[in-house]
């Protein structure tokens, strides 16, 4: 019972750091090679838990050998568009200014009902209203709309732009100094504890201080915990 | 230190994992193979005294080994060759020459099996 704790527990903090090692990349959106190693990795641990007279090693080497598969595979997708274009595949235009490409969706083996609830997950639900919407490598539908029906922007209104050139930083989270980002935003320590004391806060009050590069700041107060 | 290297440096400790637990499973079953063979004409002789006492080393040997091989195979079959070579050493003991000549056969086709499953790639 004791192994079984054990490497239950291992096994879970060996495939964190799998994960971690494969990137953020594998968290959002997956191409093809990235699904195949996720649900790899996931079974392969959940084995290892069951079968304690398997060795730890022999349970441990596959999914790292996968890691390492999957972190080669996307070095070399990154040097050559080739093997890229062939792990990956490309994206396809399934619909130009309004007309679906049918072919491209047999292609795909994609449905007109699939490309119609992507369509909707996109806030789009008239096909005129669409110049162009491709189906990216990871399965997922990117829609460009055409002028008439896009929403404007700030551009359009002539709006000027704010001072600040970048969003809001975070100085301090639940206490802790963010050094990096106090240097992007051009603040030091001093300042940062002038303006927590200006509300009457110490560092350690503070959950979260947010400032961009035009010094505008906010600061929210941790609750009493009880 | 990158991702890359440190996935170089993943397969590499694997390669070096993989190239020592042949070294142990390859040398062990070798030296159990040899063994056996040496049993077996001591059985043939029927020369139970010096078959016993040969016998009783190689547990001594294997037992000395096994932690090692349980690292590289699964335990069950590790822990099967133990019992059968305890089950050798009581032919041996009782001087049952037939069944431990049935019984070596049948240890030196388990240790195949094993070797089998270690190195063959199909």
């Amino acid at each position: 019972m004791f192994i079984l704790i054990f490497r239950t527990v291992l096994i879970y903090f060996l495939t964190i750091f799998a994960m971690r090692l494969m990137g953020k990349k594998q968290m959002g959106e997956l191409q093809p090679s990235e699904l195949v190693s996720a649900i790899m990795i996931s079974n392969l641990a959940s084995i290892s838990i069951e079968t304690p007279e398997l060795p730890l090693l022999a349970s441990i080497m596959p999914v790292f050998l996968i890691v390492v598969c999957e972190v080669f595979v996307s070095y070399c997708c990154i040097r050559s568009r080739r093997i890229a274009r062939l792990v990956s595949g490309g994206p396809r235009v399934v619909i130009r200014n309004g007309v679906i490409d049918q072919k491209a969706l047999y292609e795909l083996r994609f449905t007109v009902d699939d490309l119609i609830e992507a369509l909707h997950e996109k806030d789009v639900f008239e096909l005129s209203d669409v110049s162009f919407a491709m189906i990216e490598t990871n399965g997922s539908l990117s829609v460009l709309r055409k002028f008439d029906s896009d929403t404007p922007c700030n551009r359009d209104f002539s709006i000027p732009a704010p001072e600040a050139k970048q969003p809001s930083l975070q100085l301090i989270v639940d206490g802790h100094l963010n050094y990096d980002n106090m240097r992007l935003c051009g603040v030091d320590e001093k300042w940062v504890d002038s303006r927590c004391r200006k509300q009457n806060l110490s560092r350690s009050d503070v959950l979260l201080f947010l400032c961009n590069d035009a010094m505008e700041y906010s600061i929210t107060k941790k609750e009493s915990r009880q | 230190m990158n991702r890359t290297h440190i996935a170089a440096l993943i397969l590499l400790a694997f390669i070096a994992a993989s190239a020592v637990g042949h070294r142990i499973v390859f040398d062990t079953t070798n030296q159990l193979q040899d063994a056996l063979s040496d049993i077996r004409s001591c059985a043939e002789q029927a020369d139970c005294k010096l078959a016993e006492q040969k016998l009783q080393r190689l547990i001594d040997a294997y037992q000395s080994r096994q932690p090692a091989l349980k690292v590289f195979l699964r335990r069950d079959t590790a822990s099967a060759v133990c019992v059968n070579l305890h089950v050798l050493y009581a032919y041996a003991q009782s001087c049952e020459t037939q069944e431990l000549l049935a019984e070596i056969d049948r240890l030196t086709e388990q240790l195949n099996a094993t070797e089998q499953l270690f190195f063959s790639i199909l």
